[in-house]
């Protein structure tokens, strides 16, 4: 990803089919992996043009042209490093049987790497340089543990760097609402966004981190026609832990380096097929970064081609956490996925979400963006709204709310039917 | 000089040397009462009532203390692993090893003597505190040999239990309400202030969307001069967990305190959290409790 200028040049070069066919999975756990279902549809070609739907196409006129060209030309010169994505395929693929996540009926392409300080600079020059009233940057990324970006400049405007030997490396300090307005601006350059417009409806988002929202007011999910979102838990399972080519009923590892047992706890330069950046006994990478550099074990990752979902930094996922009934303080938290370097390996296991206050903001939390794929026919392809399934009448006489209101209808129709038989009881007493 | 004399000289001599291991070493913590035996339970969750008096340790124990217990005793061979390769290159880690003619020597990281000393793992401050009692690392307060150790008899020198600790952080005497505990260790029911020490009376070193502390994040030990419990222990809250005495569940041990990298509800006296005993975490170390006071 490379802004070039705040207006009208943004976006988002796309590297989704740099690696379109994921490597051969390996032997793990004793299973042999098969190639890859005949009968299954194959991949669609997904890709993205250079800029947001508003800015391609329509009235743009010769001139629009020009300057479109011209900054194709200069993302491309210029561009340091783009943010890659990775088609999920396989669309309609069964939850894993074990832990129940992972079900995606759609496809969708998903960052390859964690959001890396290198990526959120280049958002933040665009969003929050000329003001920052949505706290985008957060003074710890300079100061505080992890930390990998400077503020150039007292007040605004300003400029954000990437601190040297960072820029690579993921950003931390980002809460789940910044991730949100990330999203918004990739969608369609801004940060803000309604129900109708952006990838997600920002209007009830908390002003302040200690501002509580009622979660009912929250935007459940992305927009119903967003193009880039904060992937759902799913979403990111199935793109950590899923791969169609193994045999047998899960068809799911239970690390997000295509193994089932425990990664290994060692640097980047060791080359493992199986390795993450964690913590047991001793940190894989260590002094003085402890963060590796995004998709730095080259060898090691997902089926579907991603780096560091297990380990590195804890990353966001769009859910409320699920089964949530409040923590601490019935606090509401979103779900928090793949572990840390200062983590141990159970963080980076399939079955471990942890909770995570959306407005917290810290060492060791980042994380990646999902955005849609296309079709053969060039269309997006959106993740349909969750269907609400009716309840049966079973489920309903079974819900505890419904019992509670059938005993109470119970109990004043037995004693109105009581007063009646009493009634008519009497009555025809009177009447012998 | 007769031939008695240098017997009883020499008698002498071995004597002393026998009986060395048993005495008294020179590291010397410091404590501070915690009376008011018999004090009632905290109504939020039935801790902190204690029937005795005790003594808990003003400070966490430093990475110059730890570093001195290890030179006490695993100079020659380490077979416990006291020490941690992480406290010399791990995240808040201060101690570093050399060798010297087949011998370890421990020191700690310029800059890092007073910082409170991590990865140590629960039976690593069990032995420490045996070793306060005479140089023995196997028994004295813990029988080592135990698959989980109990606080003995004789013991004197402690790891607090849940109720010792939580007492010596929150329970105050002249507090009016809620039993007389406070809802935070610095004398507050408030929120501490976030902020690098000395600070005020209710400061810690803990995470408000800000760190309290710059690089290295951690304080050294008792820097908040101030901030202080009603007995006047210092660090309870903030700065790194500190382990107990008491079983959590079947295999854990509790934990207790929050750090520098939590935010305020891990300081407040209704949490609970609790390790394997085994974990030797970047981000926990503990404190001593001196009982059988008279």
């Amino acid at each position: 990803m490379r802004l070039l200028t705040q207006e009208p040049f943004y976006g988002l070069e796309c590297n989704a089919m740099a690696n379109p066919t994921p490597p051969p999975p390996p032997q793990a756990g004793g299973k042999e992996p098969i190639p890859q279902a005949g009968g299954k549809e194959p991949i669609p070609q997904v890709g993205h043009e250079f800029f947001p739907p508003r800015l391609r196409g329509g009235r743009g006129g010769k001139l629009h042209s020009f300057f479109l060209g011209l900054g194709v030309f200069l993302l491309f010169t210029l561009s340091a490093q783009a943010m890659d994505f990775v088609p999920v395929g396989d669309a309609g693929n069964e939850p894993d049987p074990v832990y129940g996540y992972g079900a995606v009926p759609y496809v969708f392409e998903i960052g390859k790497y964690e959001i890396t300080n290198e990526d959120y600079c280049e958002f933040l020059n665009a969003a929050a340089s000329a003001e920052d009233p949505y706290g985008l940057y957060n003074p710890n990324m300079t100061t505080g543990l992890f930390g990998g970006i400077d503020r150039i400049g007292e007040g605004f405007p300003c400029e954000y760097r990437p601190k040297p030997e960072w820029a690579r490396r993921p950003v931390v300090y980002v809460g789940w609402y910044d991730l949100a307005r990330m999203a918004n601006w990739l969608h369609y350059g801004k940060t803000e966004g309604t129900d109708t417009e952006g990838a997600y409806d920002t209007r009830a988002f908390p002003k302040s981190p200690d501002e509580l929202v009622d979660p009912g007011r929250l935007p459940q999910r992305r927009n119903a026609k967003a193009l880039f979102w904060i992937p759902s838990e799913d979403e990111w399972y199935k793109a950590a832990y899923f791969d169609p080519a193994l045999y047998g009923e899960r068809r799911y590892y239970d690390y997000p380096v295509r193994t089932w047992t425990t990664p290994e706890n060692v640097p980047p330069e060791a080359g493992s097929p199986h390795a993450a950046n964690f913590f047991l006994n001793q940190f894989s990478l260590g002094k003085p970064y402890f963060l590796s550099e995004a998709g730095s074990y080259t060898l090691a990752s997902s089926y579907y081609a991603t780096h560091d979902q297990g380990g590195n930094v804890w990353e966001w996922v769009e859910n409320w956490r699920r089964n949530d009934t409040g923590w601490r303080d019935a606090e509401p938290t979103r779900g928090l996925r793949g572990g840390s370097c200062t983590y141990s390996f159970v963080g980076l296991h399939a079955s471990n979400t942890d909770p995570g206050n959306p407005s917290h903001e810290m060492f060791v939390i980042g994380g990646r963006l999902a955005r849609a794929a296309k079709d053969e026919r060039g269309q997006y392809i959106f993740a349909p709204e969750p269907v609400v399934q009716e309840k049966t009448l079973l489920q309903e006489v079974s819900d505890k709310a419904t019992r509670k209101r059938l005993l109470v209808a119970g109990l004043a129709g037995g004693f109105f039917a009581g007063l009646l038989v009493g009634w008519w009881a009497k009555r025809k007493t009177r009447t012998a | 000089m007769t031939r008695v004399s240098w017997l009883m000289g020499i008698n002498a001599i071995v004597f002393v040397a026998l009986l060395s291991p048993f005495a008294a070493h020179a590291l010397e913590l410091s404590y501070v009462p915690v009376g008011n035996p018999g004090n009632p339970a905290c109504p939020q969750n039935n801790r902190g009532a204690v029937a005795y008096a005790y003594e808990m340790a003003a400070t966490e124990v430093t990475n110059a203390q730890y570093a001195e217990f290890l030179n006490a005793v695993a100079a020659q061979e380490d077979p416990y692993a006291l020490y941690d390769i992480n406290m010399a290159t791990g995240l808040f880690g201060g101690i570093e090893r050399s060798q010297d003619q087949g011998r370890f020597q421990y020191k700690p990281i310029a800059g890092y003597e007073q910082l409170p000393v991590v990865y140590v793992s629960w039976h690593d401050c069990a032995r420490f505190c045996n070793w306060l009692h005479g140089g023995n690392t196997e028994d004295g307060a813990y029988d080592m040999t135990s698959p989980q150790p109990a606080r003995g008899k004789n013991a004197r020198y402690v790891l607090p239990t849940v109720d010792e600790w939580i007492k010596a952080a929150y329970y105050d005497p002249q507090k009016k309400d809620n039993a007389g505990y406070w809802q935070y260790p610095v004398r507050t029911d408030a929120k501490p202030k976030c902020v690098a020490p000395p600070g005020t009376s209710d400061a810690a070193n803990y995470f408000d969307g800000r760190w309290a502390a710059p690089e290295p994040f951690l304080t050294p030990a008792g820097a908040y001069t101030s901030g202080k419990s009603p007995y006047g222990t210092h660090d309870q809250g903030g700065n790194v967990m500190e382990w107990l005495e008491t079983v959590a569940g079947a295999d854990r041990r509790a934990i207790a305190g929050g750090d520098a990298t939590k935010f305020d509800y891990a300081l407040r006296i209704d949490y609970a959290d609790a390790e394997l005993p085994g974990q030797q975490l970047y981000i926990v170390g503990f404190r001593v409790v001196r009982v059988g006071v008279k």
